[in-house]
């Protein structure tokens, strides 16, 4: 049987042809979310039970030909050209070529470039249901007798045809005949042996052919479908702009009205019933693991947590814009906003995301095409204010700018935009240049469909388990350190309370954590904030900007926590700011702001940047965050305390 | 006349593609290349169209709309007649007209 247990297909297609949904619906949940060797591309691997036995399924990023343009076609392009080459585990057995129906001639030049790698293949053609809506109803074994491969007709959400697909694949692979059937053997059988412009000709030429075998009475005049009638709204000057308005501030509110309270839920459950089980479980003699399992480990483990069903929430949404249609519409309608960063239209989505949390943001770059513009819009986003930051706004402001706090608060969020524009710009510049070419914007727009539910649930669970595993080890691992340098008496230290002194009761003052920040301290002098409570309560910002509060009355108040509304509060605040920067405690909170806002938004995001651009850029990243939000603050600081 | 003056329901030829080798090769993967027939389906901002190329559809922005030389289809049309394609027309005054009241001014 040809079809034996390390079969592999790779499953090939223009993007939003159905190819994913096909993945999805032959190898159910059993699928891997990984990334393409040597980039951040993803690859999706599965496994298909079929009668025949197991078949290893790879889901390549969708093209529209295997001449890449993009590191996410080159993925493609790398892995089917050469592939009969190469060694049995880095090759495909037989090539799903996905060919949607209402765009077959873009399809069939693809198909046209596959057959040229010389690899068995198999076409699927999906979509058929809206072509003929369209007025287009291709004869498929004219297709297939046409371009001599083993054709399918195959709806991948209700599955319908899935077994002929099988069938098709065991017979293909039976017979044992590559791509050449039906090709010129005077043809080179490689792509790669060919200059682009000449094998381009013979392809196009092929497919005006075979489309012509296929649908020999294409509509003189194209039907006017409900899709075309949807997008006389949603693409109009007026309407498509208010609309895809419309749409970003429904995202933003399910970010912060919606998830929040979900959010916070998961947090008291952890933090309530779990810790108290927890601390229940172990004796009070065993203080200090008490206190490692419940404020390191437990912390850890409930603040990644803490971000599934926000992340769960974003990636539905998302998934709804996606599956829907609209997406490539929003994409169109804020093109022209985007270009002038390097960007596409598409790139809005996430930013505004990263007003709500910069974690989910940064994971729905991944509806980008291009990988250079995904890494782009990926560092862009920590400039963008998340809620966890307006805290620490609401605080600062209330205490050092009583009556302008409003308008400070919406000075920071313009200067958020300001940021990442200029951020955009800046980065354009430098090591992006090769975005600075505008590129033409043309954009195949899917026809509309009711979103699949059943199968945005499924990917949602998958891209939040991909999360967890890739994320939350690094997230959880920080606190846990956090957590041991907090409790880490440094010589001489005075106990905090209770019978047990030293390890992990001990004031924060004389923790290796203190000292460490009043060590730091003198670098943030310039910036009016040279104090060892104030380079502490940045240190814990980097773990999460919400705790920076609670840090902050904390260490003011040298002991037990208090409540960031309690009156001594603000005295104390401004004391230690007026002490800090010499006089101008007014300038240095503003410097404070800056800085809250420009510098690494937290850990969460860190290891989310890690996991879907790679170590180097999110350490990069960070740096260059450190290093641009220290610059600003001094900036501002150094301006301001001439005139506060 | 280019892509960019076509209103909505015109039928036209694509003759040439006014862009970068790389650029022209990908708009003819696509399935947008000389000979094609374009139908215009609707209009965005900036000179923006989405234009049908057989069941396919796809939104093409305004800049590279202007680099799309195209001629009026043989056959006619639902809104515009082939005639009116053929004149040319002054491009910024003719964005949101019809050919044919753009050929008069």
């Amino acid at each position: 049987m040809a079809t034996a247990a390390t079969t592999r297909i790779a499953l090939a297609g223009n993007p939003n042809c159905g190819k994913s949904t096909l993945f999805n619906a032959l190898t159910g949940a059993h699928a891997q979310v990984t990334n393409a060797p040597g980039t951040t591309v993803e690859l999706q691997t599965g496994t298909w039970q079929t009668e025949a036995g197991s078949i290893e399924v790879v889901d390549l990023p969708g093209t529209y030909s295997l001449l890449a343009r993009s590191p996410d076609e080159r993925v493609t392009a790398d892995y089917l050209i050469g592939a009969t080459s190469r060694p049995a585990p880095d090759r495909p057995d037989l090539v799903v070529v996905v060919l949607d129906a209402t765009a077959l001639a873009r399809s069939l030049y693809l198909l046209a470039q596959v057959r040229d790698t010389g690899l068995p293949l198999v076409a699927a053609v999906t979509m058929l249901d809206v072509a003929a809506t369209r007025g287009v109803e291709p004869d498929l074994s004219a297709l297939a007798d046409a371009a001599q491969v083993e054709v399918v007709a195959l709806d991948p959400r209700t599955g319908t045809g899935v077994e002929g697909l099988a069938v098709a694949i065991d017979r293909e692979l039976t017979a044992g005949r590559g791509a050449t059937v039906g090709r010129d053997p005077a043809e080179p059988a490689n792509l790669s042996q060919l200059p682009w412009d000449d094998s381009a000709e013979r392809n196009f030429a092929w497919t005006e052919r075979v489309l012509a075998a296929a649908v020999p009475a294409p509509p003189q005049v194209p039907l006017r479908s409900l899709s075309d009638r949807l997008d006389k709204v949603l693409l109009h000057p007026v309407s498509g702009i208010v609309v895809f308005a419309a749409v970003l501030w429904a995202l933003f509110e399910l970010v912060t009205l919606v998830a929040t309270p979900m959010v916070d839920g998961v947090q008291r459950l952890i933090q309530g019933p779990l810790a108290d089980l927890v601390r229940a479980a172990i004796p009070d003699r065993l203080g200090w693991l008490q206190s490692l399992v419940v404020d390191g480990v437990l912390t850890g483990v409930g603040t990644v947590l803490s971000f599934t069903p926000l992340l769960a929430l974003v990636f539905l949404a998302i998934g709804l814009l996606e599956d829907s249609g609209y997406l490539a519409r929003a994409a169109f309608v804020a093109d022209r906003a985007m270009r002038s960063l390097g960007l596409d239209g598409r790139a809005m989505v996430p930013l505004v995301v990263g007003f709500g949390c910069n974690v989910p943001a940064i994971a729905a770059t991944r509806t980008m095409p291009d990988q250079r513009r995904r890494l782009l819009t990926g560092l862009l986003i920590p400039l963008t204010s998340c809620p966890a930051r307006l805290t620490v706004y609401v605080l600062i402001a209330g205490v050092f700018f009583p009556r302008q706090a409003g308008t400070v608060i919406f000075g920071m969020y313009m200067l958020s935009g300001v940021l990442v524009v200029l951020g955009g710009l800046a980065l354009r510049a430098t090591l992006f240049r090769d975005l600075a070419t505008t590129r033409p914007l043309v954009l195949a727009l899917p026809a509309y469909h009711v979103p699949r539910l059943q199968f945005l649930g499924r990917t949602t669970g998958q891209r939040i388990w991909s999360f967890i595993k890739g994320a939350g080890g690094l997230i959880a691992g920080t606190l846990v350190v956090v957590w041991l340098l907090t409790a880490i008496p440094v010589p001489g230290a005075r106990a905090e309370a209770g019978p047990q002194s030293g390890f992990a009761s001990v004031a924060m003052a004389d923790s290796v954590f203190g000292r460490a920040a009043g060590a730091v301290a003198p670098v943030l002098a310039p910036a009016g904030l040279d104090d060892w409570r104030i380079a502490s309560s940045l240190a814990t910002g980097f773990v999460a900007k919400e705790v920076m509060v609670g840090s902050l009355a904390q260490t003011l108040s040298d002991g037990p926590a208090v409540d960031a509304s309690q009156s001594g509060l603000a005295d104390r605040l401004q004391q230690v700011f007026s002490d800090a920067s010499g006089g101008h405690p007014r300038a240095a909170a503003a410097a404070f702001l800056v800085l809250v806002l420009a510098y690494t938004p937290c850990i969460a995001t860190v290891a989310e940047q890690r996991r879907v651009f790679g170590l180097r850029w999110a350490l990069g990243a960070m740096v260059v965050q450190l290093v641009g939000a220290w610059a600003l603050a001094v900036l501002t600081f150094q301006l301001l305390r001439v005139v506060l | 006349v280019d892509l960019r003056l076509c209103p909505i329901g015109s039928a036209v030829e694509v003759r040439w593609l006014d862009l970068d080798a790389d650029e022209q090769q990908r708009m003819r993967e696509l399935g947008i290349r000389e000979g094609t027939l374009l139908h215009v389906v609707n209009c965005g901002a900036f000179g923006s169209k989405v234009v049908a190329v057989g069941a396919d559809r796809f939104a093409i922005d305004g800049r590279t709309c202007a680099c799309i030389a195209v001629i009026p289809h043989d056959e006619d049309s639902d809104v515009v007649g082939s005639k009116d394609l053929a004149q040319p027309a002054p491009r910024r005054r003719s964005r949101s007209k019809s050919l044919s009241e753009a050929a008069k001014a």
